[in-house]
């Protein structure tokens, strides 16, 4: 069996287990009755009916229950008996997130705010300091945290490191990236004498190679808001067997090149680094990459299990009076054209991307699952999504997700012009002309009331003749960490009775509607 | 394929496969030492459990099947889910107990974890007393004792807030 700290069941076949007889009391007995006890559990000895109860199990297996529960309630198991006081200090998920602080955070005073980081950031000290396990599979801390409390952070990472973690989540959030809390590069491994005036961290060098020893555990990292640089990383990659990498909104991070990595690297998402300029992956058995951001020199080569592609790219051209922002479809795909091919899973946002005629879309062979992320308004996505299908021959899945920033337009009231929300009889042939006959199921996410919604969706239908599912899902769901948009929800009610009314019946009869 | 014929302690027998057989480390490491011909004897395992520990394995290769995800070797959110919802009902908390011994008895991980995760969702949002009920654990802290360890963690019992 995998040798896990706290697990004492070594069994061998006929051996008896053992029992505790400490809380092997006939008062158990009374307790049972008090139960609906149907004993419907026959006993193994084939004597005594005595049902052996949960204080019979091994700490082993206790430990892995209260694993499961929430940290606050598991530690409240310690009043149960004397059995059961410190066994929750020995969890192996260690899950910092307060729910209802990171929903209403944004709406008090900032020295409200002030005092609400520091209850937080005591708590996970006082938590920590009570664990006793030698080991955990994950440390989460999600909070709105910044550099001002990099001693404390410091802490909460040389703990992981030395019980082993195998899941680390730094999800934090400021209001200006140039105040995120740094990692303490050094933990990386990387040698002190790095000439970066600005990885200096406060945990003593002599934990370093017992907290870097730590760090050939972890499978998961995520950081969000928390800065590291190219150089952190790529010796991460190269020396640790990490699974999963995310890095969101990091300051430091500038370029990135990965050449021959550890081959347990499946996964990577990069987003919003405002500086980052290179993206490099070279031999590397990554499977699923993500990237959100400005437009990167993006270099892939001998990536062949590359599979799922998420990728939007923004291109800032700054003038006189503004920085007008685009999307480009084609600079991703210019970027991605080995590849191409051979990926299952596309996801990009398209919502201010302009539309070029004269582009040909290079053909997706093995697409199965594409997900769009475009503007409420309807009409502008159409013309791309006409050109995926028809670049997506194979394509069984088609998600479309509506924006989830309204635009000031519409907040102001001046929607774009009727004209432009209409299908045009063009648009309807030229769908009729090439349908899609592998298309089984169409998600529409962040549904709304509009005018031509109907027949929007009339003109997919049309198109997918071998559509089986159509799948209606007003809410808008917020990406992690914490987060700042609150969801508005006269307006699902709105878009879900309007989805009811006017899309129900254009609905043939083969394909199944839901409504969520 | 192989199969394994294991003994349950009333005398029933079960066939295996040899490939889900060998998820069980304490039936492995009979396996390496004796002969795959012999019976397994399981004398601390019951027919009823067995028949259990089957239908988790065909649930398995079913949803296997059906998210084309390899389960067995990793944990998956989704699995979890259709696991709890198809072997929840069943399960009475005795049985819960006595399937959880058995499985850690026989070394299966991935139903371990699963069965934990059961265990788990029984527990929540239940009051201390309620969950003595549960477990049928004795009450054994004097009264002093008790506000000691409320103090300690004070931070388990108190709302979200903690003013320092």
């Amino acid at each position: 069996m995998k040798n896990r700290g706290c697990r004492t069941s070594q069994f061998l076949p006929n051996k008896k287990h053992e029992k505790r007889s400490k809380t092997k009391k006939k008062e158990n007995l009374g307790k049972k009755q008090k139960n609906k006890g149907e004993l419907s559990s026959v006993d193994r000895n084939g004597g005594v009916s005595y049902v052996d109860r949960i204080s019979e199990l091994p700490d082993g297996i206790l430990v892995s229950i209260l694993s499961c529960l929430l940290l606050k309630e598991a530690a409240a198991t310690s009043v149960l008996s004397r059995r059961w006081r410190d066994l929750w200090a020995s969890t192996m998920n260690l899950n910092f997130e307060d729910e209802k602080n990171l929903s209403d955070f944004m709406e008090v005073k900032p020295n409200i705010q002030h005092r609400k980081r520091r209850s937080f950031v005591s708590l996970v000290d006082r938590v920590l300091q009570q664990h006793t396990g030698p080991l955990i599979e994950q440390f989460r801390a999600c909070f709105f945290l910044d550099r001002r409390f990099a001693r404390s952070i410091d802490g909460w990472i040389e703990f992981a490191m030395k019980k082993r973690v195998q899941i680390l989540e730094l999800e934090f959030s400021a209001a200006n990236v140039k105040d995120n809390y740094t990692f303490p590069h050094e933990l990386l491994g990387l040698e002190t004498g790095s000439s970066r005036k600005d990885l200096h961290s406060s945990i003593p060098s002599r934990h370093f190679s017992e907290c870097s020893m730590g760090f050939k555990s972890v499978k998961v990292l995520n950081l969000r808001h928390v800065d590291v640089s190219g150089e952190g990383l790529e010796y991460f990659l190269m020396n640790s067997p990490v699974e999963r990498l995310s890095v969101v909104a990091a300051k430091s991070l500038v370029d990135l090149r990965v050449v021959s990595p550890s081959s347990a690297w499946k996964y990577l998402a990069i987003e919003n680094c405002p500086d980052l300029k290179t993206i490099q992956i070279c031999n590397a058995d990554i499977i699923s990459f993500t990237y959100i951001g400005v437009a990167i020199d993006l270099l892939l080569s001998n990536v062949p299990l590359l599979a799922e592609v998420s990728i939007t790219e923004l291109e800032i051209e700054s003038n006189n009076f503004f920085d007008s922002i685009t999307i480009s479809v084609e600079l991703p795909f210019t970027q991605l054209s080995c590849y191409l091919s051979q990926l299952k899973y596309l996801t990009m946002d398209i919502s201010e991307a302009v539309y070029n005629q004269d582009y040909v879309f290079p053909i997706l062979a093995n697409l199965k699952h594409l997900e769009l992320i475009c503007e409420p308004h309807y009409a502008s996505a159409l013309r791309y999504l006409t050109s995926f299908m028809k670049a997506s021959p194979y394509l069984q899945r088609l998600v479309l997700k509506m924006n989830i920033i309204t635009s000031w337009l519409e907040v102001m009231g001046i929607g774009k012009t009727d004209m432009e929300e209409i299908v045009t009889t063009e648009q309807m042939e030229t769908v009729a002309k090439c349908p899609h006959h592998k298309l089984k199921v169409i998600e529409i996410v962040g549904y709304r009331a509009r005018r031509f919604a109907a027949k929007h969706v009339m003109l997919l239908l049309k198109n997918a003749v071998a559509l089986e599912k159509l799948v209606i899902d007003p809410v808008r769901h917020r990406s992690r960490g914490p987060s700042m948009v609150k969801e508005d929800i006269d307006e699902e009610m709105k878009a879900r009775n309007h989805a009811m009314k006017h899309l129900k019946k254009i609905v043939p009869s083969t394909v199944k509607f839901v409504c969520l | 394929m192989k199969k394994i014929s294991v003994r349950t302690s009333d005398g029933q027998e079960f066939e295996l496969e040899e490939n889900l057989a060998m998820e069980s480390a304490t039936i492995k490491t009979s396996l390496d030492a004796f002969s795959r011909d012999d019976i397994i004897l399981l004398p601390n395992v019951n027919s009823w459990e067995m028949v259990k520990i089957i239908e988790f394995f065909t649930k398995v290769q079913e949803l296997e099947t059906k998210f084309g995800v390899k389960f067995m070797e990793k944990k998956e959110g989704r699995f979890l889910e259709a696991f709890q919802a198809e072997f929840d009902k069943d399960l009475s908390d005795d049985n819960l107990y006595c399937l959880l011994w058995t499985v850690d008895y026989l070394g299966i991980e991935v139903l371990l974890e699963n069965l934990c995760h059961l265990m788990a969702e029984r527990t929540k949002n239940k009051t201390v007393e309620s969950c003595r009920n549960l477990f049928g654990v004795q009450h054994d802290y004097t009264p002093e004792e008790e506000a000691e360890i409320r103090e300690d963690y004070s931070w388990a019992f108190e709302g979200p807030e903690i003013e320092e």
